[in-house]
């Protein structure tokens, strides 16, 4: 077990050490402050680029906090799965193209506990980066709408946060399937688009499948659904992501380096 | 017991037989040198007695352990240096070696002493830089640092000396040398010289199978017969003289004398000094050549 975790803490100490402990969280906090400035200034904008001079009279609601969060859980959808994707395809494909894993390997360091490390420190990674988001979300949305609707958008963060789990779980099948980080970013990439475009496909999947996550965030946050109607899509989710994982621990088991 | 032993090991990948029926023993405390030409299946062998590639069929043990067994425990007590390490290029050699010393289970004082030793040995005491900035010859440096940290009973070392200009190359066959006796070395190399400097015994191999393993000494006296090399005052040409006699196999020129390959060796040495002396020639290098590692080695590849 000293090998583990040993190569635990040094999964740690490398994002520590490398570009990802500034780029992800900042941008990560980026979408959480733009979010409400943006709903907040977006009528505003509207009226001033299509009223201006023509004589139509357009009527906006004033915007709310729901719509700070619809927001924010559409760039945690787009931007935000782009970034975990990214940050994360190479975390077992460098270390084979590298030799690095051949000098940890050939040490007494379980090829399970390779895997299970880089799973579990960019996951502290990512979730830790889209509190930092949503909590800043939260705050600005306590100044500038007088409201932070703190349960419902938890809530729908929660449905997110398993989201990414899985997309970080599919990311880490692809590398260590792929035998370079082109194949490896291909492999993930068509997984997530996959796991996007399932709901559209059958009413099934549209209330079960992880793809319908990123509708109920929203949804959930504006409130016309509770919680209760995500807890089968979030299940299904959960499980997948660690049968991916186990997968790929399977899978790096076999493989020959 | 053997400190590495193979029994009929063989690799494929696809219809090639990288490896083919290897049957090697290493005793412990010697130096082994694995001989073969580039593509011959060094590598191939070395990644299976580490671990990091499975045979096909045959099997390999380490320390008496089994390659094939799950938990390989034998890697805590051997070294592995491959023939291009990879290291974290965001890491300084220190820390690259603290975390191979914890993941051995060493820590505090006795990991930062031995970190020092190895440092020292391989010539990186006081480098602070990135590893990331490394030229080849550093990482194989650092790379055979990080193999003996762990006092290994068995070191693996493939190609070590390969990317090193002359200086580091010495200093590389002298550390082996000094491991010699307490650990056993299995060094495996193209290059002729570095087998000779330090090994015990060696193993030829090529296309995946064994055409020799023997000590070196005991090498040279079965694949290759002894030359003499004659050199005389004046360099008179005496081919036509030699040519002809019943000892003689064939004689070649060199640079300033010939070289003579006799069918007969004692007969030779008996003979050649009598004619010269007769024809009254004179002498000025009359010298039993040792055949070298070389002419072995192209003799066994080529015409097996």
């Amino acid at each position: 077990m000293t090998g583990a975790r040993t190569f635990l803490k040094k999964e740690f100490r490398e994002i520590g050490k490398t570009y990802k402990i500034y780029v992800i969280p900042i941008i990560f906090l980026v979408l959480g402050l733009t979010s409400p400035l943006i709903a907040k200034i977006a009528p505003d904008l509207v009226k001033s680029l299509a009223g201006s001079g023509s004589g139509v009279v357009i009527q906006l609601p004033l915007p709310t906090a729901v719509d700070a969060y619809l927001q924010l859980f559409k760039n945690f959808n787009q931007i935000g799965i782009l970034v975990v994707l990214i940050s994360s395809i190479g975390l077992v494909v460098e270390e084979k193209s590298r030799g690095t894993a051949v000098l940890i390997l050939t040490k007494p360091v379980p090829r399970w506990a390779f895997i299970i490390s880089k799973y579990i420190a960019s996951a502290v990674l990512i979730v830790g980066s889209t509190l930092l988001s949503y909590f800043a979300c939260l705050y600005y949305c306590g100044i500038l709408f007088d409201e932070t609707l703190f349960k419902p958008s938890f809530q729908g963060l929660i449905l997110l946060l398993v989201y990414y789990l899985l997309v970080l779980a599919i990311a880490l099948l692809a590398s260590t399937i792929g035998s370079t980080s082109v194949v490896s970013g291909g492999l993930a990439i068509g997984g997530v688009l996959l796991l996007s475009l399932l709901p559209s496909l059958h009413q099934w999947f549209a209330r079960y499948s992880p793809g319908a996550l990123s509708g109920m965030e929203t949804k959930l946050a504006a409130g016309s659904i509770v919680f209760s109607d995500a807890v089968p899509a979030l299940i299904v989710t959960a499980v997948l992501a660690v049968l991916l994982v186990a997968t790929a621990v399977v899978v790096f088991q076999r493989q020959e380096l | 017991m053997f400190a590495v032993e193979t029994r009929k090991l063989s690799k494929h990948f696809g219809n090639k037989a990288a490896v083919d029926g290897l049957s090697l023993r290493v005793p412990k405390g010697s130096v082994f040198g694995f001989l073969g030409p580039n593509g011959a299946g060094k590598t191939t062998t070395l990644r299976m007695l580490v671990g990091l590639a499975r045979p096909t069929s045959g099997d390999a043990f380490v320390l008496g352990e089994s390659v094939l067994a799950a938990g390989k425990r034998y890697l805590r007590r051997i070294g592995f240096l491959p023939d291009v390490p990879g290291f974290y290029n965001w890491m300084r050699p220190a820390e690259f070696l603290m975390l191979a010393g914890e993941i051995f289970g060493m820590s505090g004082r006795e990991l930062r002493m031995r970190v020092g030793e190895v440092l020292e040995i391989t010539g990186l005491k006081g480098v602070k830089a990135r590893i990331g900035g490394f030229s080849r010859g550093m990482k194989q440096r650092l790379g055979l640092a990080q193999a003996l940290l762990n006092r290994p009973e068995v070191i693996f070392l493939d190609e070590p000396t390969s990317a090193l200009d002359p200086i580091g190359r010495k200093e590389i066959l002298d550390t082996i040398s000094q491991l010699s006796g307490r650990t056993t070395v299995f060094f495996s190399t193209h290059i002729l010289n570095d087998v000779e400097r330090v090994c015990d015994i060696v193993a030829i191999i090529n296309h995946g199978r064994l055409l020799t393993q023997q000590s070196i000494s005991s090498l040279r006296k079965s694949y290759s017969s002894h030359k003499i090399y004659l050199e005389l005052e004046g360099e008179p040409d005496i081919s036509a003289k030699i040519e002809g006699q019943p000892w003689i196999d064939r004689i070649e020129k060199s640079d300033k004398g010939w070289f003579i390959h006799p069918a007969d060796l004692q007969a030779a040495q008996q003979a050649l000094p009598r004619m010269i002396a007769d024809h009254g020639l004179v002498l000025r290098r009359f010298e039993l050549v040792e055949p070298s590692l070389e002419d072995i080695f192209v003799r066994l590849v080529n015409y097996r």
